[in-house]
């Protein structure tokens, strides 16, 4: 732990108040607020909130974490037990990601962030603590935390220019959920970790990306290869597929965003920002809970794909005639 | 941006119309892309022009020799035309809705946080 890092524990600590309740302070406040999950029983109800190019959004999701299992039940129900997370779809329970913890570290958030906490409003009847994370002075989120337990009771997103983009917060919360024990997932969707040095060309798995995000994990997942990224706050997930990406069967709505000197979409989601394009036969997505501006940035970071070595060229040619000459009969 | 795809082996070898042949380079002149891969299949068969004739070795029964050379000639049109062969360009629509769900499922930072959102589906669909 660097000398920054204690300093924020130590600050955390001192205006925590009630701070016999909440565990150990870890390094960054979503840390806090995972923790938080761990020790304390509640249940209650959240608004959602977030804009895009349709306009202002709200939605409403029911909360109920009970022995560290986080139950989410709103229009798809969601379960995070451990390090799994489900999904409830058409064919019942999926078990979405594993319990196994990811190998890399995300990187320190000090290391794009700063901190600064103060006393916090009243959220669904409960007084908080702030915790702002600004970069250069300008707001990008902020958390308050219930002062008795450490739970996260709203949160407050902002972009780079420092306007509201999204606000997640409870609208009612009781301390005392009753246990309910986790679903048993009859799918399994479950990504495939791969190692960098196993990536096949034209696929790419850069260490970093801009806006300072830091790969974390690379995987096989949905048709796609999926490297992950963390810039200490915010994630960020590539997506590659080796195809071209069909403009006309996109979905609808979403804005044109330039990716370097490619024409993609974007779109925004109540959790972030996606943005889709394709360059050289090979179509990229990005997915990132961060401001629409960092994952663009990250997205136009990403270098040139790799090109194919010539024993590949001759496969896939090779496959694509015998392709062509078999669909002859 | 519609790129030249099939039309760079033609461009190549003289088999565009006049007219054709003039929107093509225009065409090469302000896409990097289409640029890249014209130079990178003119290279090859540069490559595979200047390969030196070899001699079948006299070793080789006269009986044998002719199906050896068949061979290697079908192996070398197999392999030319496996580098500068071009499949149709395959497209394919991402899908946005599932990408997300994955991404909100990864287990990095607070579950609250990371699955609240993903638990509100908005219309991903083409």
């Amino acid at each position: 732990v660097n000398r920054s890092a204690a300093t924020v524990a130590a600050g955390l600590i001192v205006l925590g108040g009630l701070a016999g309740a909440v565990p150990a302070r870890a390094e960054s406040p979503l840390d806090d607020a995972r923790n938080a999950l761990q020790h304390h029983d509640y249940s209650g109800r959240m608004t959602i909130e977030w804009t895009d190019t349709g306009g202002h959004h709200q939605a409403h999701v029911g909360v109920r974490v009970s022995k560290g299992l986080v139950s989410i039940d709103g229009p798809t129900k969601e379960v995070a037990a451990g390090g799994e997370r489900l999904m409830l779809g058409d064919n019942g329970w999926t078990l979405m990601w594993p319990a196994a913890s990811l190998n890399a570290t995300p990187p320190a958030l000090q290391h794009k962030y700063a901190i600064a906490t103060a006393a916090g409003p009243v959220v669904a009847g409960r007084p908080t603590r702030l915790i702002e994370v600004d970069v250069g002075g300008r707001p990008r989120d902020r958390l308050a935390v219930d002062t008795e337990t450490g739970v996260l009771l709203r949160r407050e997103q902002f972009d780079t220019t420092g306007r509201l983009v999204r606000v997640m917060s409870f609208d009612s919360i009781r301390l005392d959920a009753t246990g309910s024990a986790s679903p048993q997932p009859q799918r399994r969707d479950l990504p495939r970790e791969m190692r960098a040095r196993q990536l096949p060309a034209p696929f790419l798995a850069p260490r970093a990306l801009g806006a300072g995000y830091r790969r974390v994990g690379l995987f096989r997942q949905a048709g796609a290869v999926h490297v992950l990224y963390s810039d200490g706050l915010y994630s960020l997930s590539l997506f590659q597929q080796g195809a071209g990406l069909d403009q006309r069967r996109l979905p609808s709505g979403g804005r044109v965003a330039m990716v370097g000197r490619s024409v993609g979409r974007a779109y925004a989601w109540p959790g972030g920002e996606v943005v889709t394009w394709a360059r050289s036969g090979t179509t990229y997505t990005v997915v990132g809970d961060g401001p629409a501006a960092d994952v663009e940035a990250a997205a136009a970071s990403l270098p040139a794909p790799r090109r194919l070595s010539i024993a590949q060229r001759v496969r896939r040619g090779c496959r694509a005639m015998v392709e062509a000459v078999s669909g002859l009969w | 941006v519609t790129h030249l795809g099939d039309a760079i082996s033609a461009l190549l070898d003289g088999e565009l119309s006049p007219a054709e042949a003039a929107q093509a380079d225009a065409h090469v002149l302000v896409c990097a892309e289409c640029r890249d891969e014209l130079m990178a299949i003119a290279r090859m068969r540069d490559l595979v022009r200047q390969l030196p004739l070899v001699p079948v070795p006299r070793l080789v029964r006269p009986a044998a020799r002719r199906p050896v050379a068949l061979v290697a000639a079908a192996a070398a049109v197999v392999a030319l035309a496996g580098v500068t062969y071009r499949p149709p360009a395959q497209t394919q629509s991402p899908p946005v809705g599932r990408f997300v769900q994955a991404h909100a499922a990864s287990n990095l930072g607070d579950p609250l946080s990371n699955l609240a959102p993903a638990a509100v589906p908005v219309g991903f669909r083409p």
